[in-house]
């Protein structure tokens, strides 16, 4: 079913919404779910959620992009979960290993009197992904927004993991040197 | 707190572009590593969905999504519009042809039968102030003369001051909002130059607004929807006995999720729409919180003109 389709039955108070949502992009939010939470009922639970989140939602949202506005919801609520149960352990799973790089791209000399807008930065986010070379955005959507194992874009890009690895680092640099452009720290 | 988790939540900035090419590049859909949720649980979820909207509805929470419908009224019009004799018990009163099939237009408005009371005024800027107008009944004045008697049995009246405090509004508050505004000219004009009035879903419910009566035409000038609301500006004309014809413009902006209509009819000879747009531009709406439905006795219609407000 086409995704127009699929959000009209949203605004007809359809429950064939949600069942048609599931057969299209069940699998797709609970790969995000599970990347994060790396537990399938956590992720059962994230997605599930996230139907009822669509229903809420719609109407009075219209998405362009159902995907993507489903994706965000399940990476967040997926995000928020493992958070909130404080879950984030050495080893746990790519969540604890994305985090431990994004750390790297902190300065060690952040302001931390200073309150920082999360809209400011995810702006920034948003324009230095979309300056990158095509290869290098499919990288760096996959690791940090999807939480794709290195292990899995290496062998999607067919490269070795370590020159994967060596992508990461240069563009966690790259993102640092545009945030400090950008005078966001 | 700037850490890793704050730029996690950052990479909520990645446009959908990059998203979808990213999807496609990982072939998420075919992944296969994860066990597959069962599908009872999604009809659970559907089920639950379900059960959920009909209490949200049933509380009334749900986005009801009202709706203003037009159409042409011709003499076969065979629409049996109720009137309510005097001596009728409501409901059981006289269905007669009014005999309206000769007249320009029906709007008909899908409404829910109870709902808050609205108010307007004129901000700053506008083409017209509320002080020139003629007349006009405040929502103070709704209150003291209409809503907690009038027409009300006597058990369900209530004093002014209960009204108020149920709008969420003080009494010096309720004298700068208004239900409608009437604005003459000093061209010598017998009807006045403009009427302004906002009526909500309450009033609305299962009512249909006749224009152009008797014997009228209507030319729809322009229908539109912006975001939640259906615009429609429309030309009425009505023989005079003279053998001329009354015209007059009625713009109307339906707010099809707060359930409220503004309505605003000039005279042809004195405005034309982009005034009109103009003003509407200028007028702030007030839901209160005085939540009410009116019983019309079972009278389904009302006359609606720039004469009689």
């Amino acid at each position: 079913m086409e995704d127009a389709a699929i959000v009209d039955l949203y605004w007809q108070r359809s429950d064939l919404a949600i069942l048609e949502t599931d057969k299209k992009y069940g699998r797709y939010c609970h790969t995000i779910a599970y990347q994060i939470c790396n537990d399938n009922e956590d992720a059962e639970e994230c997605v599930n959620d996230t139907w009822f989140r669509a229903w809420n939602a719609m109407p009075t949202n219209r998405p362009s992009v159902l995907a993507t506005f489903l994706g965000r919801i399940t990476r967040n609520l997926a995000i928020s979960l493992i958070r909130s149960k404080n879950r984030v352990k050495r080893g746990s799973g790519e969540l604890s290993l994305a985090l431990d790089e994004l750390n790297d791209c902190i300065p060690s000399n952040l302001d931390v009197a200073r309150s920082y807008e999360i809209k400011e930065f995810q702006q920034a986010v948003g324009s230095f992904v979309a300056s990158l070379p095509e290869t290098d955005q499919k990288v760096f959507v996959a690791r940090y927004w999807y939480m794709t194992p290195v292990k899995e874009i290496a062998k999607r890009l067919s490269y070795s993991e370590s020159k994967t690895k060596s992508i990461l680092f240069r563009l966690r640099n790259q993102l640092r040197d545009r945030l400090k452009e950008e005078g966001l720290w | 707190m700037v850490d890793g988790w704050f730029l996690l939540d950052a990479m909520d900035g990645i446009h959908e572009e990059q998203l979808m090419l990213t999807k496609d590049f990982l072939n998420l859909s075919d992944y296969t590593h994860q066990t597959r949720r069962s599908p009872r649980k999604v009809w659970v979820t559907a089920l639950i969905a379900a059960i959920l909207a009909l209490l949200l509805a049933a509380c009334g929470y749900a986005v009801y999504r009202a709706t203003m419908a037009h159409r042409e009224l011709h003499p076969e019009d065979e629409k049996d519009y109720f009137f309510d004799g005097d001596e009728g018990t409501p409901n059981e009163g006289l269905h007669m042809d009014l005999n309206f099939g000769t007249c320009a237009m029906a709007l008909h408005f899908d409404t829910e039968e109870t709902g808050h009371l609205y108010g307007f005024r004129m901000t700053e800027g506008a083409p017209v102030d509320s002080s020139w107008s003629c007349g006009g009944t405040t929502l103070k004045e709704l209150f003291a003369t209409y809503l907690p008697g009038g027409d009300q049995p006597e058990e369900q009246q209530r004093p002014l001051e209960q009204c108020l405090r149920d709008a969420g509004m003080t009494a010096s508050e309720s004298e700068e909002w208004y239900c409608s505004l009437t604005f003459s000219s000093n061209t010598g004009l017998l009807r006045p130059a403009m009427c302004v009035e906002v009526l909500d879903g309450a009033k609305l419910h299962g009512l249909d607004l006749i224009l152009g009566w008797p014997e009228g035409k209507a030319t729809v000038i322009k229908e539109e929807t912006q975001g939640d609301v259906q615009i429609l500006e429309t030309l009425i004309e009505v023989p005079m006995k003279n053998g001329e014809a009354e015209r007059n413009l009625f713009l109307f902006r339906f707010d099809t999720k707060r359930q409220v209509l503004l309505s605003i009819a000039g005279a042809d000879e004195l405005l034309d729409f982009p005034t009109l747009e103009a003003i509407a531009e200028h007028i702030e709406l007030r839901e209160t919180d005085f939540v009410y439905s009116l019983d019309r006795s079972g009278q389904n219609w009302s006359i609606w003109s720039l004469a009689y407000g």
